[in-house]
């Protein structure tokens, strides 16, 4: 994946069309109070279609509320969300992942009584809606090479039949995402993938992030420096919940500011 | 030498495991058979009729608990209501003939003890539809599914979850027994509904009619575990232990929980309704102390002994404390002691007691391990949630 790199192009520099027709989602003017605390209070944050976003900050920045935001978990108390460049204001969670976004929390969660590839097979889209197709419907053999690739993928093929609780960490955090994927989400929110994982599942995972990266657009919120590196892609950094620089990881680190309240500590 | 008697020994155990189902089955067809020789009364069939109708109940409640994780605290009101109808029924057809209402309807007879002196008693409306025996099945099982259904839509869209739905669930059950046991509601109080003497115009005193009860009860046992098993091993089923696991994973995956909960919910009611109406028969009677909070409790115990989230493990703990139950509230004598029926709620607590300490998953694990010859059995789990 040597592919030249377009400079990263900050919200700032688009027209308010601009923004609305080449992010996948765009926060307008979006605050979150908890008990009067001013967990998020960004101005313009987007992510492109099919575009590799790592958000970083140090803890309390806000990463994780602005997932909530994105995923429906949380209300914006004041502020416009756009999907596909339409205004959506706050829909909660499940018409969310309807929509197209998918979630990784920060700890792994699967469910751990059924089967690696039970856990797949309830993530085949378009199979949530109805309660009946549920009862009657089988996995069809196109939907069950489709889990057995995947698995095949992130390693997990020998555990198929074993119960999800049985897995080390990080094979549930494989599992978790391969969940994600299995949906055909447009957004990817994840949260925290590399933590707890060791070097070895680090690189996997960061190139599982990077092949999925064209195919979906990923957001990833990462503590890990060498894990943001290797991504290679444009970098947000939060600050007690405003957005303090956005650019590629080179002009952040040069950022004598984000040094100051990040890098550098 | 050794090596033979294991292999037959293998082969007995993967004989067990495989064929569970059925020798349970032909234990359940023997029983009639062996009343048939003469080997047992028509009381004990009748007791074992019984605790089949309550094995409906324990699947009910392993649905809903033992395979989404909600304990609920309902089942013996959703047991009562099926019961009711089924005594309504029984009632209309029982006690002397010739109690008519100035409308030409029948009055049954326990409603007339309470209303013999009110000028003018007509039966209530309510009552009427239970005088036919379809009617009255077809609304033992809507009754409680409807009533689940409603329940379920409220609670669980608001996210109503774990202990608090077992307190609000053990709440209806309280404030639904407060309500039939008044007199003003015509459902014959405290009282209950008694002086039944004829289903579809067979006697219930006669043998065969209690005989026939039995087999009819294990038949919709059997339907009903195999309806069960159906749902688990379904899509459908998964997601229910997926809500069970984490549910808020399911709703990040485009899964309405609630509808998931409410299906399982009306389903499971009307299992207990289905329980009530075959026990009420076989009881001959039925009163609100069939619905106390306590009755919700106690097919709690036999699914926890038997093994939540095993269909098996509910029927096997219902009929394990039940005999128990039967055998221990009798007094014995043995070398000088002296068993009491008093003692029995501390064999109870302490079966409970035992069962969440030592076997969270209830004897159905012990079965588990003693029939599965299986190698690649996965590894020993780290207890229950």
């Amino acid at each position: 994946m040597n592919v030249a790199r377009k400079p990263f192009v900050r919200p700032q520099e688009l027209s308010r069309d601009g923004r609305l027709t080449s992010f996948l989602v765009y926060l307008e003017a979006v605050t979150v109070v908890f008990d009067g605390f001013k967990a998020l209070d960004i101005d313009l944050f987007g992510v492109y279609h099919n575009e590799l976003r790592v958000v970083i900050g140090p803890n309390g920045a806000g990463k994780t509320t602005m997932c909530d935001v994105i995923s429906g978990k949380t209300r914006l108390t004041q502020g416009k969300l756009f999907w596909h460049g339409n205004d959506i204001g706050t829909v909660h969670d499940i018409a969310m992942s309807r929509m197209g976004v998918g979630r990784k929390f920060q700890t792994p969660s699967v469910f751990d009584s059924l089967t690696v590839f039970e856990n797949l097979e309830l993530a085949i889209p378009n199979r949530q809606r109805d309660l009946l197709r549920n009862l009657w419907g089988k996995t069809t053999a196109d939907e069950e090479a489709k889990i057995r690739q995947l698995m095949d993928r992130v390693n997990l093929t020998k555990q198929s039949d074993l119960q999800a609780r049985f897995l080390s960490h990080g094979q549930r955090q494989c599992l978790e995402i391969s969940m994600l994927v299995l949906a055909e989400p447009d957004l990817l929110l994840v949260d925290e993938p590399a933590a707890g994982l060791s070097d070895e599942e680090t690189a996997l995972m960061a190139d599982l992030l990077l092949e999925l990266r064209g195919q979906h657009a990923i957001v990833v919120i990462e503590h890990d420096m060498d894990f943001v590196r290797r991504l290679d892609a444009g970098v947000t950094v939060l600050n007690e919940g405003k957005i303090m620089a956005e650019g590629y990881m080179e002009e952040i680190q040069a950022n004598p500011e984000v040094v100051e309240a990040y890098l550098g500590r | 030498m050794f090596d033979k008697a294991d292999r037959i020994l293998t082969l007995v155990r993967g004989a067990l495991h495989k064929y569970a189902p059925g020798i349970a089955v032909a234990c359940g067809i023997s029983i009639p058979c062996f009343y048939l020789a003469g080997w047992i009364t028509i009381d004990t069939v009748n007791m074992l009729g019984r605790y089949l109708a309550l094995a409906l109940v324990a699947l009910s409640l392993d649905l809903v608990w033992g395979y989404t994780g909600m304990l609920c605290l309902c089942q013996s009101f959703f047991f009562a209501l099926g019961g009711y109808a089924m005594g309504m029924y029984l009632a209309h057809h029982g006690g002397p003939e010739g109690i008519i209402d100035h409308a030409g309807w029948k009055i049954p007879a326990c409603l007339y003890i309470l209303f013999s002196d009110v000028e003018g008693a007509l039966t209530p409306w309510f009552w009427k539809p239970f005088y036919f025996l379809p009617a009255t099945i077809a609304l033992g099982l809507f009754i409680p599914a409807f009533v689940a259904s409603v329940i379920g839509f409220f609670v669980f869209r608001s996210r109503v979850r774990g202990v608090f739905f077992a307190v609000l669930t053990q709440a209806v059950t309280l404030a639904a027994w407060l309500v039939f046991c008044m007199n003003d509601m015509k459902l014959c109080g405290t009282n209950g509904l008694t002086r039944f003497d004829r289903l579809a115009g067979f006697p219930l005193n006669d043998e065969k009619t209690r005989l026939g009860l039995y087999i009819i009860t294990l038949a919709a046992l059997v339907l009903v575990y195999w309806l069960c098993w159906l749902i688990i091993k379904s899509r459908l089923g998964r997601v229910l232990v997926a809500i069970r696991d984490n549910e808020t994973r399911l709703r990040f995956a485009g899964y309405k929980p609630y509808l998931f909960k409410m299906f399982v919910f009306s389903v499971s009611a009307m299992i207990a309704g289905l329980g009530g109406m075959l026990y009420a028969p076989q009881m001959g009677i039925f009163t609100p102390t069939n619905m106390e909070v306590r009755e919700s409790i106690l097919v709690v115990v036999w699914v926890a002994v038997g093994g939540r989230g095993t269909l098996g493990g509910a029927v096997a703990g219902t009929l394990l404390v039940n005999l128990l139950y039967n055998y221990l509230t009798s007094q014995h004598e043995f070398m000088g002691l002296v068993w009491k029926p008093d003692y029995w709620p501390f064999v109870l607590g302490s079966l409970f007691i035992i069962v969440v300490l030592f076997c969270p998953d209830g004897i159905a694990t012990i079965w588990k391990r003693l029939t599965d010859v299986s190698k690649k059995s996965a590894p020993q789990s780290e207890g229950t949630r």
